[in-house]
């Protein structure tokens, strides 16, 4: 089920939200049951048959859990356990998501033909995959105890808001709150404005940014994509893929904070970067946070001996991060392309030298460049395309397709540009310097502005416009 | 209670409310959310489909019906398109066509993309040879649609009426077809020069709402019909008949909102006047509508025999079907005129035929359309049951389907 659906603005989320406050208020146990139930629901109204597949990666990791807390002290079985551990999740995903990149590429290098029917990729594999991981690896560190009770671990890796495209919720920063989290109306009503951003920018930017880049990238398969088009395209991406994304992370927190939890931030408008580290501190954060935690520090780091060993703790954790995305060498191809970028950074002392607009535009083009690799069916299309953008194609400057799609688009370029600024933030830190943060009248102000915004969102959906994640494929 | 705690609340009162409303409109709109639910699921579930493939597909109607049945959905529609009228789009996103064009002449049309013919031209010419062994004369009317061909002496209209990026197919897929159609030596009548010339305005013609041509056009193209009947294919039609000054005009203004405007909204697309044309002179009719083997029977003069006029009641919603007041889309349809006694004609049709015929068969004894879309039988068996002095073939430049070319 999508977040932005009728169904789920009109059906789910309203039933949910009146038994869990109205008919269960008293019970927690009772609130569980029902959120793993909604999200089961949930999970099944997009993919049914995938269902049973993320009930035995709960019921294997729980199972790891209550063994790693019971073995801890002993550090062979320990870290024999956590080994089987890895071993069962990611051949999980190995198998619905790698298998076949795998088979065609030794196919390809040793001449063999090992064939494999096509394999559907469960949605959300990727997300829930790494929930699990976290819980037994927090367990392992002795951050958290494990969960006796089953329905909790299924609760913490199954629950909807951050089931399908994240954020990757580490187990520690919410083990406290499956039991002894603490409902507010307060807390209720920022989850609500925080799910109606969320909503907005998918609904109302992504999904326009989405027509432009699906056809210059299709026009630039058949050289018919002019100069213009092409970076209008590649722009019109770059917008599409944070809105869609920080979108859904926005829903997804809003969504938690109406239940009473608090997750992590997500993003933190990684287009205002000055370097490509700095980007990938505001960038999908959960997963650079889970790959650091989980891969980078246990491999030594930064703080290794030479300057060999950091780069292979680099290569190690890009490499991850590129294929985590997807199994295609674009991706693969797109998180080495941040390996060079980060590790030529970290060695020159980049972040701390130069003119921060220079920066800021060094950034931007890298990372454009980056989404150009990231979209792209092959390595051969994205190279089609780059050359287009780099006046290498002999395509031409302009064609009307990039003088139509400006003009028609060119509210949704602004808003675009104005809302990958920390517009919001600096707007409270104004209102608060000016004491008028609470004031009646601001707070209507606010608030009619966000029931327009979802009103408007509702009239796009109902109106029935392209409504793709792209995170759902991760 | 102090200030602090105020903060967001009026969002999320605002919030809660409209969501609960949604979901108590569904809860009253429960049995269209059912019926459109049951319709979509039988139009896309198989026989044979696994369950869990059912299951999917009863998820997909269900999103489908709740979508189409959400409690205000024109005010929405409304809504979305005055946002698109206030930054002046000429292109809006449709989920069915995949985007709509406001044309120059403020007018809202699809386009057609370039379409493999070889299925329709292969059936159309089984079609025609089996009608010539039995000497019944076969001839494909193309009729035009909303956008204009590249012909000499439209000078009055423009060619280019969309965006410059965008290619359309339509009258260059219908230039292949009857090119294809006359090189096997079946007869064709494009109707479109001879149609754009008639020096009528392009509002004149077209709806601006809908996709189809409006009550004027289709009695143009009636004429047009009658006069090639006549001079190419042995017809002996009065010309009387369809004389435009035989026929009562009567304007309903503001009155009609066709599918592409419910598609974005009064505020975007407007509103479209609508003419009822009937004859002045008397007629008298027996019109059979048969549809899954029940048959209704309409007798009277033209007015009260073929008009369905449910379509124009004034109080009916303005997005009601207000073009199919000619007898609208059946399976199969007779049209018996008891004052005349020659000419026997069936038309295989699309939906732009429907006042074609209506206004065809006041000069005709009889006339018989049927609809591909809806019709089960083999039309050459029908035919050569039936058989009439010419059967023609009359579709707009959208609809080289297969489905409107599976004769058998």
């Amino acid at each position: 089920m999508l977040f932005s659906s009728v169904i789920f603005i009109a059906g789910f989320l309203p039933c949910v939200l009146f038994i869990y406050y109205i008919i269960l208020n008293k019970s927690r146990q009772a609130q569980n049951i029902l959120l793993v139930l909604a999200s089961l629901f949930f999970y099944a109204w997009g993919e049914p048959r995938f269902v049973p597949i993320m009930l035995a990666s709960a019921t294997g990791n729980w199972i790891f859990g209550i063994l790693t807390e019971k073995y801890r002290s002993n550090k062979r079985i320990s870290k024999i356990l956590i080994t089987i551990m890895l071993i069962f999740n990611l051949s999980i995903i190995f198998v619905f998501k790698y298998l076949i990149f795998t088979l065609s590429n030794i196919n390809l290098i040793f001449d063999t033909s090992f064939s494999i029917k096509s394999v559907e990729l469960p949605l959300g594999i990727s997300f829930f995959t790494f929930h699990a991981i976290s819980y037994v690896m927090d367990i392992r560190r002795g951050k958290v105890e494990a969960q006796r009770n089953f329905l909790n671990v299924v609760l913490y890796i199954s629950f909807f808001p951050q089931l399908i495209a994240g954020p990757i919720v580490r187990y520690h920063t919410i083990s406290d709150q499956i039991l002894n989290r603490k409902e507010t109306f307060e807390e209720f009503s920022s989850g609500v404005c925080r799910f109606i951003i969320g909503f907005g920018k998918k609904i109302l930017l992504a999904n326009n940014f989405a027509g432009i880049a699906n056809l210059s990238f299709t026009l630039s398969q058949h050289n018919e994509c002019s100069i213009a088009f092409a970076w209008m395209g590649a722009v019109s991406y770059t917008f599409q893929i944070y809105f869609d994304f920080s979108g859904y992370s926005d829903m997804a927190i809003g969504l938690g904070r109406m239940f009473g939890f608090k997750f992590l931030e997500n993003f933190n408008h990684p287009y205002v970067s000055k370097s490509v580290s700095e980007f990938w501190r505001r960038w999908h954060i959960s997963l650079g946070s889970f790959f650091r935690d989980y891969v980078y520090f246990p491999l030594g780091g930064s703080r290794v001996e030479t300057k060999e060993r950091l780069i292979l703790n680099l290569f190690v954790v890009w490499f991850l991060t590129g294929l985590w995305h997807g199994a295609n060498w674009t991706f693969i191809v797109w998180g080495l392309f941040y390996f060079v970028f980060i590790t030529f950074e970290k060695l020159t002392g980049f972040e701390q030298k130069g003119f921060n607009s220079l920066k800021h535009i060094y950034t931007m083009i890298l990372v454009i460049i980056g989404w150009v690799i990231f979209k792209s069916p092959s390595i051969g299309a994205a190279v089609s395309y780059l050359k287009i953008m780099l006046f290498m194609s002999g395509s031409n400057l302009i064609d009307s397709n990039a003088s139509v799609y400006l003009k028609e688009n060119i509210c949704f370029f602004i808003a675009g540009f104005v809302f990958s600024l920390p517009v919001t933030q600096n707007l409270t830190r104004y209102l608060a310097k000016k004491n008028l943060e609470d004031n009646y009248l601001v707070e209507i102000a606010r608030a009619i502005a966000l029931a327009f915004v979802f009103l408007l969102a509702i009239a796009y959906l109902v109106k029935g416009s392209y409504n793709p994640f792209i995170y759902f494929n991760f | 209670m102090s200030k602090r705690k105020i903060k967001y609340k009026f969002t999320a009162v605002i919030f809660v409310t409209i969501i609960f409303c949604f979901a108590l409109g569904m809860v009253f709109n429960v049995f269209d959310v059912g019926r459109d639910f049951f319709a979509y699921y039988n139009s896309i579930s198989r026989p044979k489909e696994a369950s869990i493939e059912k299951m999917k597909d009863a998820i997909c109607s269900f999103e489908y019906a709740t979508n189409d049945n959400i409690i205000c959905k024109m005010d929405f529609i409304e809504f979305y398109g005055l946002t698109q009228r206030i930054m002046n789009k000429k292109i809006v996103t449709d989920y069915n066509y995949g985007a709509l064009y406001k044309t120059v002449y403020d007018q809202i049309t699809f386009t057609v993309y370039h379409k493999d013919l070889n299925n329709a031209i292969n059936n159309t010419t089984a079609l025609a040879d089996g009608l010539k062994k039995s000497e019944i004369p076969f001839l494909y009317v193309q009729a035009p649609y909303k956008l204009p061909p590249q012909i000499s002496g439209i000078e009055n209209i423009k060619i280019h009426q969309l965006p410059p990026n965008i290619n359309e197919y339509g009258n260059s897929n219908a230039d292949n077809f009857i090119e294809a159609l006359n090189n096997r030596g079946i007869k064709t009548y494009d109707m479109r020069p001879d149609f754009w010339r008639s020096g009528m305005s392009q509002n004149e013609l077209f709806f601006n709402t809908d996709h189809h041509w409006n009550i004027d056009g289709a009695f143009l193209a009636t004429t047009l019909l009658e006069n090639y009947l006549n001079s190419n294919c042995g017809f002996n039609i009065d010309p009387e008949y369809y004389d435009k000054n035989n026929y009562n005009r009567k304007t309903y203004k503001k009155f009609f909102v066709g599918s592409m405007g419910r598609r974005v909204g009064i505020t975007y697309g407007g509103v479209d006047d609508f003419t009822l044309i009937t004859p002045k002179f008397k007629t008298r009719y027996t019109v059979y509508e048969k549809e899954n083997e029940l048959t209704k029977t309409y007798n009277g003069d033209f007015n009260n025999a073929i008009l369905v006029k449910k379509y124009i009641d004034p109080k009916a919603d303005i997005s009601e079907d207000r073009y199919a007041v000619y007898h609208g889309d059946n399976a199969e349809l007779i049209f018996k005129n008891h004052f005349v006694d020659s000419g026997k004609i069936l038309i295989i049709k699309d939906s732009f035929g429907i006042p074609v015929y209506s206004f065809l068969s006041t000069g005709v004894s009889e006339i018989r359309a049927l609809d591909m879309r809806l019709f089960k039988g083999d039309v050459l068996d029908y035919a050569l049951r039936y058989k009439p002095d010419i059967v023609i073939l009359m579709y707009n430049v959208d609809t080289f389907s297969d489905i409107m070319f599976d004769f058998k």
